[in-house]
C-alpha cells in the first residue's frame, strides 16, 4: 500500500485471488476504518482506493483506478456525492456505485439512483450485511427498501401524467417489473418475492437493478430534453 | 301689499317715464259713473240718472260681491284743443274682457280669446285712439266690464295721453305680467326636460323623475295661461291642458317632496296617483270655464293645504337632520306657499288687485334651488367615486397587505402549534423507543453486563427506531400500510437471525385516512411493542401477524406459540405502554396469555373508505 496525491493506493496485485475491488469515498474516518477493515476481512472484498472527499476521490479515478464497486458518503465536505455519483458516470466507467446512509430515507437514496448509484448500504449494518450487500451489487442484484420501491412507483405515477414527449422518453416498467415494486412496497422480501413469481432470489434483485438503471436513464434524458427546451444544448450536441 | 305695490308701480312709472312727465299731458281716469243697464255690446246713453259715481280702482269683490253680469263705465274728461300727436288710453290692469268706446266709437276689446270669455288675468290693455276720434272740450269714455265667472269684475284706474308717454308704461308692465312669464315657462320646461334626461341615466334616482315631471306640469299649467294666444288650440283644449298641469304639479310635488326626504308612503302615494288619474278624466268633462271654477275652490286650496304638508315634512326633516338642502328647500316652499296665497286671494278679489301675480314668479326661485341640491348631491356622489376610485388601488393594497399580515402571523401561529405538536410526539415516542434503548444500553455497559454483540443489537435497534420516526414524520402523511411494510422487512430480519417463522396474515387492510401519521405509528408500536415481547420473553418458534378491515373495524393481532406468561402476575411496562398507546387513539387493547402462548388483540372502529391497494 501506498499514499499517492493524499489518497491510499491499495496493492491491487497484492491479492492475485479473484476478489472485487472497493473504494470508498468517505469523510467520517471513524466508519471509513471500520468499513476499510470489514472489506479487508473478507476475501472476496479488495479495498483499493479510500478517500475522504470528492477531489480525492476524482484524482484516483483519473490515475486510472476504477474499482468495481465505489461506497459513496452523500455529504463530503467539499462536493455532494450526487456529483461523483455523476462524474462516474460520465466518465462511462463500469464502476457500480453505492450509497452510504444511516436513515436510507426514499429521497435521498432514489436522488442518489437517479445519478446513477446502483444501490445503497446502511451503515449500521453488520460486517455480514455489508459485505453480502457489496459482493451482490457486484454479481447483479440491487438492495431495496419498501420506502423506496413506494417512491419510484409514485414517481413513475408522477412521470406518466407530464407532457407527451417526457412520456415517450421514459423507459417506462415492464408488468414484472411493476409487480416486484408492489410487493416490495408492500413488504415482502427478496426470497418471497421469488417465491411468488417463481423465479430465482438473484433475479429479483437483478430486476431491481434494471429498475435503478432505467431511473437513472430516464433522469438523463429528461435533463437532456428540458436543457434542449430551454436552448442549452441542440441535438448536434446530444449527437441524437 | 298695495303701498308696496304702489311704491314699485311708482317708481316704475317714475324712472320710465320721467321725461314724459315733464311736460306730457297724461291723464289719469279714477273716477267714473256706472250703470249696469243697457245692451251689452252698445253704450248706453251717456247722460241720464241712472249712471252712479263710483271711484277707481273698483273691485267688484268689495264694492258687490256675487254679483255677475256686466257692467259699464263711463269717464268724461276735457281736452283744451285737439292733440296733434297720437293718443292712447292704457289700463294696467282689467280682470277679463272689455269693450272700450270712446266719443260713441268703439276703441277695442281688452282681450284676444275670442268669443268665449277667459281670464286674461291681470294683462295690462293699450289702444291707440284714432286721429279725429278726439274732441277739443269733454270726451266721452265708456267701457264694458263682463267679468269672466267666477273671477269678480275688476277695473283698475286708466290713463289717456300721448302714446310715446304711456307706450314704454304699458311695454314694461306687459312685460312683467305676460313676457317674464312666458320666459319661465320656457326656462322651465327646458330645465324639466334635462332633468328627465338625468333621471333616463340614473332610474333608480326617482326624486329626479318627480322633480322632472313637477317642472314639465308646471310648464304646461303656466304655459297654457301666458302662451294661450299664441297656441293654435281653442280654450277648451287650453283649460284642459292647464287643469292637467296644474293637477299634476301637485301630485308630482308630493312625490317629489317624500323621495326627497326618504320617505315612504307607499299607500297614500297610490291614493294621489289614482286622484290626479281621476282629475284628469274630470277636466274631461268640465263645462266651458269649468276649469276657472275647479282651480279656484278645487285645485287652489288644495295645492295651499299640499303646500302645508310639504312643509311640515320638511320641517320636520330639518329639525331632525339640520341638513341645509332641506332646509333652503322649506324656505322654498314657504316663499311658494306665501306668493300663492297672495295669488289665490288677489284671484278671488280678497285682495287688491293692482298688484301683480307672483306665484309663477317662486317657481324658478324653487326649481332653481331644487336643481342646485340635486346637482349637489350628484357632484358630491360623482366626487366620492373618483375619490373612492383613486384611492381604490391604495386601499385594495393597504386591506392586501394587513390580510397577508394577519395570514403569516396565522400561519406563524400554526406553525408554531404544529412543530408543538410534533415535538411533544416525537419526545414521546422517543421517550418510549429510543430513549428507553438508549437508557437501557447506558446501564448494561456502566454495570458490565452486556456483550459487545447484544450491545450493537441494542444500537442497531436504536437506530432503527429513528428510522421509524423519520417514516412517521413523512409529510405525505405515511399510512398505516406503509408503517407496515417497513415493519414487515425488519421484522423478518430480527426473526430470521432468531431461526423464529413469521406468518404474515395482514391482508388488504385499504387505505384508512383515519388512521394515519400518529394514530397510524401508534398501531405500529403496540404491534411492535407485542412482537418485541414474543421474541424477548416468549421462546417462540412462530408468530402470527395478523389483522383485517372489515365493517369499519380495523383489528390487529400478535399471538405466539410460546410459553405464555401468568396475568395475574402484574402488568410489565410493555403492557403498560401498549394500553396507554390504545387509550390514546380510542382502541381497544386485549391479551390473552396461557401455555400454548399469548395473543395481543387491538381493535379501532373506523368507516370503510377507499378501495384496497394493488
Amino acid at each position: 500500500m501506498f499514499v499517492h496525491n493524499g489518497f491510499q493506493v491499495l496493492g491491487i496485485l497484492d491479492k492475485l485471488q479473484m476478489s472485487y475491488s472497493v473504494a470508498i469515498v468517505e469523510d467520517d474516518a471513524g466508519y471509513r476504518g471500520r468499513i476499510a477493515s470489514v472489506i479487508n476481512a473478507d476475501a472476496q472484498l479488495d479495498l483499493v482506493a479510500s478517500a475522504v472527499d470528492y477531489a480525492q476521490a476524482v484524482a484516483f479515478l483519473e490515475q486510472g483506478i476504477v474499482p468495481q464497486v465505489m461506497l459513496v458518503d452523500l455529504g463530503l465536505p467539499d462536493r455532494s456525492g450526487l456529483d461523483l455519483i455523476r462524474e462516474v458516470q460520465q466518465r462511462g466507467l463500469s464502476t457500480e456505485v453505492m450509497v452510504l446512509t444511516v436513515f436510507a430515507d426514499e429521497r435521498h437514496v432514489v436522488s442518489a439512483i437517479e445519478a446513477g448509484a446502483t444501490g445503497y448500504l446502511l451503515k449500521d449494518e453488520t460486517p455480514e450485511l455489508i459485505i453480502d450487500s457489496i459482493v451482490q451489487l457486484v454479481r447483479g442484484g440491487s438492495p431495496i427498501s419498501p420506502a423506496i420501491a413506494r417512491y419510484i412507483i409514485k414517481s413513475m405515477h408522477f412521470r406518466s401524467e407530464g407532457k407527451e414527449v417526457q412520456k415517450q422518453a421514459i423507459t417506462s416498467l415492464t408488468p414484472k417489473e411493476l409487480e416486484i415494486l408492489e410487493l416490495i412496497a408492500k413488504g415482502y422480501i427478496a426470497p418471497e418475492i421469488a417465491t411468488v413469481l417463481g423465479a430465482a432470489h438473484n433475479t429479483v434483485l437483478s430486476h431491481v437493478k434494471h429498475i435503478y438503471r432505467k431511473l437513472a436513464v430516464h433522469n438523463r434524458t429528461e435533463a437532456i430534453y428540458e436543457a434542449m427546451q430551454q436552448g442549452l444544448i441542440s441535438m448536434q450536441t446530444v449527437g441524437a | 301689499m298695495k303701498q308696496l305695490y304702489d311704491i314699485i308701480l311708482g317708481l316704475i312709472l317714475l324712472l320710465a317715464s320721467l321725461p314724459v312727465w315733464a311736460g306730457s299731458s297724461v291723464l289719469v281716469l279714477d273716477r267714473a259713473f256706472i250703470q249696469t243697464s243697457g245692451a251689452s255690446t252698445l253704450p248706453p246713453a251717456s247722460s241720464g240718472e241712472s249712471w252712479q259715481l263710483q271711484s277707481l280702482p273698483d273691485n267688484w269683490n268689495l264694492t258687490r260681491p256675487r254679483t255677475s253680469g256686466f257692467l259699464w263705465y263711463q269717464m268724461r274728461f276735457k281736452l283744451d284743443e285737439v292733440p296733434t300727436a297720437l293718443w292712447s288710453l292704457y289700463f294696467p290692469s282689467v280682470s277679463s274682457r272689455v269693450a272700450v268706446y270712446l266719443n260713441g266709437k268703439l276703441l277695442g276689446e281688452g282681450t284676444s280669446y275670442g268669443e268665449l270669455s277667459k281670464p286674461a288675468w291681470q294683462q295690462p290693455y293699450f289702444v291707440s285712439i284714432p286721429q279725429g276720434l278726439l274732441l277739443q272740450g269733454e270726451n266721452i269714455l265708456q267701457v264694458h266690464l263682463m267679468p269672466a265667472q267666477p273671477f269678480p269684475g275688476y277695473l283698475g284706474k286708466m290713463y289717456v295721453g300721448p302714446g310715446d308717454a304711456l307706450q314704454p308704461l304699458f311695454a314694461k308692465r306687459f312685460a312683467l305680467t305676460v313676457n317674464l312669464p312666458q320666459a319661465i315657462v320656457v326656462l322651465m320646461l327646458a330645465l324639466g326636460v334635462a332633468v328627465a334626461m338625468l333621471w333616463w341615466f340614473r332610474k333608480n334616482e326617482t326624486q329626479y323623475l318627480w322633480f322632472a315631471v313637477t317642472v314639465l306640469a308646471w310648464s304646461v299649467y303656466d304655459g297654457a295661461q301666458f302662451f294661450g294666444d299664441i297656441l293654435p288650440i281653442s280654450s277648451r283644449a287650453r283649460d284642459i291642458l292647464a287643469a292637467n298641469g296644474l293637477i299634476w304639479f301637485i301630485v308630482s310635488l308630493t312625490l317629489f317632496s317624500h323621495r326627497f326626504l326618504g320617505l315612504q308612503v307607499g299607500k297614500a302615494e297610490r291614493w294621489l296617483l289614482v286622484c290626479g288619474v281621476c282629475g284628469g278624466i274630470i277636466s274631461l268633462l268640465l263645462p266651458d270655464n269649468g276649469f276657472s271654477v275647479m282651480r279656484l275652490y278645487v285645485l287652489d286650496p288644495f295645492l295651499i293645504a299640499l303646500g302645508g304638508y310639504i312643509l311640515l315634512r320638511l320641517l320636520y326633516g330639518y329639525i331632525k337632520t339640520r341638513s341645509l338642502a332641506t332646509g333652503l328647500l322649506a324656505g322654498c316652499i314657504i316663499l311658494g306657499l306665501s306668493f300663492g296665497m297672495h295669488d289665490w286671494l288677489m284671484i278671488l278679489g280678497v285682495i287688491d288687485l293692482e298688484g301683480y301675480l307672483l306665484l309663477h314668479l317662486s317657481a324658478p326661485v324653487l326649481f332653481t334651488v331644487v336643481s342646485f341640491i340635486l346637482n349637489k348631491r350628484m357632484t358630491s356622489a360623482l366626487d366620492d367615486a373618483e375619490y373612492l376610485s383613486l384611492h381604490l388601488e391604495d386601499r385594495v393594497r393597504s386591506v392586501a397587505n394587513e390580510l397577508e399580515l394577519r395570514l403569516e402571523q396565522s400561519r406563524v401561529k400554526d406553525r408554531h402549534v404544529v412543530l408543538n405538536q410534533e415535538r411533544e410526539r416525537m419526545m414521546r415516542d422517543m421517550h418510549d423507543g429510543v430513549g428507553g434503548m438508549l437508557v437501557s444500553a447506558i446501564q448494561a455497559v456502566e454495570t458490565g453486563c452486556v456483550s459487545r454483540e447484544a450491545l450493537a443489537r441494542e444500537l442497531r435497534g436504536v437506530v432503527d427506531e429513528f428510522r421509524l420516526m423519520i417514516d412517521s414524520l413523512d409529510p405525505d402523511e405515511c399510512g398505516l400500510e406503509d408503517l407496515l411494510a417497513n415493519f414487515r422487512v425488519r421484522l423478518i430480519r430480527q426473526l430470521q437471525a432468531q431461526d423464529i417463522q413469521l406468518h404474515w396474515q395482514i391482508g388488504d387492510i385499504g387505505a384508512v385516512p383515519q388512521c394515519a401519521g400518529s394514530k397510524a405509528v401508534d398501531v405500529l408500536r403496540v404491534l411492535q411493542e407485542a412482537t418485541t415481547n414474543a421474541l424477548k420473553y416468549a421462546r417462540a418458534k412462530n408468530i402470527f401477524v395478523g389483522g383485517q378491515y372489515t365493517d369499519g373495524a380495523l383489528v390487529f393481532f400478535v399471538r405466539d406459540d410460546g410459553v405464555g406468561f401468568q396475568l395475574t402476575d402484574g402488568v410489565g411496562k410493555g403492557i403498560k405502554n401498549m394500553r396507554y398507546r390504545a387509550a390514546r387513539i380510542g382502541a381497544v387493547l386485549a391479551v390473552e396469555s396461557g401455555v400454548t402462548g399469548t395473543c395481543v388483540t387491538l381493535s379501532l372502529n373506523f368507516p370503510q373508505t377507499v378501495a384496497v391497494l394493488g
